[in-house]
């Protein structure tokens, strides 16, 4: 059993509190990423979850044991790190071996987990090198198998695809939602990158400034946001969010629950209209099978359109815009979310 | 044209530096090989054409030469002449030691004992370097109170060794600060009055600024590994020697290596802490060193034929040290 539930979590670094009653409860073979921006303590969640930082108060439980005081290589966690932290004397059998050399294993059992972790990771070649002769890929790969061979109930990883580059980033998010579909293992990943979080996850948790904004799965977030913040983080591009009057000037709504402050509607769910929102286009991106237009508004407020296909509007050019059906979402002047 | 301004520049950096190293430096070196074949006691000159200056008329002016007799390798048979004789008393003290017998520590020649003395320092001084990556690890911790005591346990570096040898000439007083215990040991002597004790007294002293040394050559290495890599060797199970053993030191090869150079060489060329603790006694060599047997046989006993000698038998010593590090040096470098 391999659940993990944080419980009122707090953690201060001497008078800085960074993270503020945090509740996350993660079920057995879930693939939970945390999200925020930089800072925001999901780093620092992952690593009190590992038991390399101490929790100020609350209590984590792994398999339903409270191991607060537990040593980390006793929690059953396995955890790849962001620089991949590879032992850069060993080769890369000794780096998959060393966990378990170390905790006396017997020998032909680690070379049986190692030889296994390499297949699956595609590393059989590779086993007699050292890190410094390995790809960015190979190593992260080496990393990972680390991890695998200790066959923890909890993989975590910290930001792992960071340090690659675009292209390889694709292709290893396909080879991690892959590697969890075979392992079916829980796993906690931490990342700024919200496209990571929204493919690879059953379920997000969204942090800001050591605050647990939002909990679920990635299409709850995206089309029920809790607040303003998470309606901003997830999404590219990011949401945009006016003020009542401006919609209401636009016809887009007739009058609207007095509780409400602003209005968000995703780029994506933005329709031309004959009436409506008008603006003038002042930069466009073409991205091939998608457009971004950036558009100005009289009022000098900006908003994004983002339309399949290829755009034929020009700077300058007058656009009206309506949002598509049920995209409107409603926040109050606190930032949450506010029901129709 | 290019090309030739190309080669030329760098040669003509280069040729100042290289001017004065081999005036300085080799040129002296041969000169000492030289002069170790002769006997010269650094007074005697003579005219460089081979006139006596005693020949030489009133306002006459010569080039002065040193008027050497060329002995040929009898100042190195002077050296071992007496190694046999020593090497048999000794031989002699162990065998009836072990079997139980009284016996007093034989009489040696000074050249014996000055080469023992360099044997015991090669093999104690370069204890320093386990204690002081001993300390590095112990200061390696990133709090304020540990930075600012990072700073005074540099200190002995900064020291000058002659102060720090009358520092500890100071507590090796049996009638110094320590005297009670030297009384409960039965030491009137102190240690660097003790003939058999001297030289490790010295060591000890010697040993104050080297283990500062290491540390410092040590922090900077472990600055040197990521402390990510730590993280994961904790979540693998390594805890404490086997962290150490499999992880820490294997990536300090390189400080150890240097820390190993510095201190050998060290151990040999150790010359300002004898000289100030002890001259070299008590007694005739009991403490001294190669380093300062050659300072006094040359300046002193104006004996520079025998004094070269000396210089060239511990460049020979320290060549066979420095050819080992440069072959670890050649093959780590075609490693990488």
């Amino acid at each position: 059993m391999a659940t993990v539930k944080l419980k009122n979590i707090t953690k201060n670094f001497g008078s800085v509190e960074v993270i503020r009653n945090a509740n996350i409860d993660i079920k057995d073979s879930e693939f939970v990423a945390l999200v925020g921006p930089s800072g925001c303590g999901k780093s620092t969640i992952l690593r009190m979850i590992a038991g390399l930082e101490d929790v100020t108060s609350g209590e984590i439980e792994i398999g339903g044991n409270v191991v607060n005081a537990v040593a980390p290589s006793e929690r059953q966690v396995a955890m790849v790190f962001q620089s991949y932290a590879l032992y850069p004397h060993m080769t890369v059998r000794q780096n998959m071996s060393f966990g378990l050399e170390v905790t006396n294993h017997p020998k032909e059992k680690i070379r049986k987990k190692v030889d296994k972790a390499a297949e699956i990771l595609q590393l059989q070649n590779l086993l007699e090198r050292k890190p410094k002769q390995l790809s960015g890929g190979q190593r992260q790969r080496v990393a990972i198998g680390r991890a695998i061979v200790r066959e923890p109930g909890v993989f975590l990883f910290d930001e792992p695809l960071s340090n690659l580059d675009a292209e390889l980033r694709v292709q290893m998010r396909l080879e991690l939602a892959l590697l969890h579909q075979e392992l079916n293992v829980t796993m906690i990943y931490v990342t700024h990158d919200q496209i990571e979080a929204m493919t690879l996850a059953n379920k997000i948790v969204v942090i800001n400034g050591g605050h647990v904004e939002q909990v679920g799965p990635p299409m709850v977030l995206y089309n029920n946001p809790a607040n303003e913040f998470v309606a901003g983080f997830i999404g590219s591009p990011r949401i945009n969010l006016l003020s009542t009057e401006l919609v209401v000037a636009a016809g887009w709504i007739q009058s609207s629950n007095p509780s409400a402050a602003r209005f968000g509607v995703r780029p994506e769910h933005l329709e031309r209209s004959q009436t409506g929102l008008e603006g003038r286009v002042y930069h466009v991106e073409h991205l091939g099978g998608q457009t971004i237009t950036h558009i100005k508004l009289a009022s000098g407020e900006v908003i994004v359109l983002s339309e399949p296909g290829s755009g034929k509007d020009e700077r300058g050019a007058i656009v009206r815009l309506a949002p598509a059906p049920g995209c409107l979402h409603a926040f109050d002047s606190a930032g949450m979310a506010v029901k129709e | 044209m290019k090309l030739n301004s190309l080669k030329t520049a760098p040669l003509l950096f280069l040729t100042p530096a290289v001017i004065y190293f081999f005036l300085l430096v080799i040129y002296p070196i041969f000169g000492s090989f030289w002069i170790s074949f002769h006997d010269w006691d650094g007074t005697k000159y003579q005219c460089s054409d081979g006139r006596s200056l005693s020949e030489l008329h009133d306002s006459e002016k010569c080039r002065r030469v040193p008027l050497m007799t060329w002995v040929g390798f009898e100042n190195y048979e002077r050296f071992v002449d007496k190694t046999p004789r020593d090497i048999e008393r000794i031989g002699n003290y162990l065998s009836k030691r072990l079997s139980g017998e009284e016996v007093r520590w034989p009489r040696l020649s000074v050249e014996t004992k000055v080469v023992m003395n360099n044997i015991k320092w090669i093999i104690l001084f370069p204890l320093a370097i386990p204690i002081g990556l001993a300390f590095a690890l112990f200061l390696n911790q990133s709090s304020m109170w540990i930075r600012m005591t990072k700073s005074l346990f540099f200190f002995p570096l900064v020291l000058s060794p002659a102060v720090i040898g009358f520092v500890f000439q100071y507590f090796y007083d049996p009638q110094g600060p320590l005297h009670e215990i030297y009384n409960f040991l039965g030491w009137s002597s102190g240690i660097i009055g003790d003939q058999h004790r001297a030289t490790y007294g010295i060591i000890a002293a010697a040993w104050y600024p080297q283990i500062a040394y290491c540390m410092i050559i040590y922090l900077a290495g472990l600055t040197a590994i990521e402390p990510e890599q730590i993280e994961a060797a904790r979540l693998d199970g390594a805890k404490g020697w086997s962290l150490l053993k499999r992880i820490i030191l294997p990536q300090l090869w390189p400080a150890t290596f240097v820390a190993l150079v510095v201190t050998v060489i060290g151990a040999l060329r150790s010359f300002d802490m004898v000289q100030v603790m002890t001259i070299g006694g008590p007694g005739r060599g009991s403490s001294d060193v190669l380093a300062r047997y050659m300072y006094q046989k040359t300046l002193f006993d104006q004996d520079y034929g025998y004094g070269a000698t000396l210089a060239v038998i511990l460049f020979l010593l320290m060549l066979v040290f420095i050819a080992i590090f440069i072959r670890n040096m050649v093959r780590q470098g075609s490693e990488t």
